[in-house]
């Protein structure tokens, strides 16, 4: 199992694009897939659970993924997140 | 084989719906067909053409059908529909709802009509860390 502390640094946030975003990433991985924000831990492959962080901008997370392809999947998360899901700001 | 979606909603509010869910998605794995009531209606009328979008949805493994508010026109034609086929009818819809049901597209009727009402719950909550006096 892996684990790896982000930011999220789009303006927007974790909003619902950018959920649905994470969502359709997290699902190409074999791997169980979790993100965590204080005390509340979510599937990452839900968007339904996603929404449940209200994770604004700046708001830390961990991205948590347990598998075969574990790594791939932090890889590709970490880079969707870092790229601000493809939007402006 | 899926089953079809049909939303009968007050005004437009089940186009707009399944709209937001579609781009948000960016895909719409269901038939969907959805039914505006106006203020000033037939409901006999409206029962007639919800019930030919509901057999347009209708691929052989029944209709979901989503309506606003059990008990309002819209809930009534919805409840109108459950002896005209295989029709399972929920009521509140909610984005969190049709968004739970559009990513469970290959489950049974029986089982999405359980995910539709989960989905419109989950979304549902009292949103302050501690409830106002």
């Amino acid at each position: 199992m892996l684990e790896k502390k982000i930011t999220i640094i789009n303006k927007l946030g974790l909003h619902a694009r950018a959920a649905a975003k994470l969502v359709t990433c997290a699902t190409a991985f074999d791997s169980d897939i979790w993100l965590r924000r204080d005390s509340k831990k979510v599937n990452g492959k839900s968007i339904l659970g996603v929404m449940m962080l209200a994770a604004g901008k700046d708001a830390r997370l961990t991205l948590i993924a347990d598998g075969d392809d574990e790594d791939e999947a932090i890889r590709q998360l970490t880079a969707l997140i870092l790229a601000r899901f493809d939007e402006e700001e | 084989m899926n089953a079809g979606l049909l939303i009968i909603t007050h005004k437009h509010q089940g186009r707009m719906l399944v709209e937001t869910a579609t781009t948000l998605l960016g895909v719409c794995p269901l038939a969907v067909e959805t039914v505006s009531v106006p203020d000033e209606c037939e409901p006999g009328e409206l029962v007639k053409a919800a019930d030919e979008k509901r057999q347009a949805v209708d691929s052989g493994d029944g209709v979901l059908v989503l309506t606003d508010m059990y008990g309002a026109t819209p809930g009534n034609i919805a409840n109108a529909l459950k002896d005209k086929g295989i029709v399972s009818v929920v009521s509140g819809v909610n984005l969190p709802m049709l968004i739970r049901i559009l990513n469970y597209p290959n489950l049974s009727l029986r089982e999405l009509s359980k995910k539709a009402v989960s989905g419109g719950r989950d979304g549902v909550m009292l949103c302050n860390q501690s409830t106002p006096d």
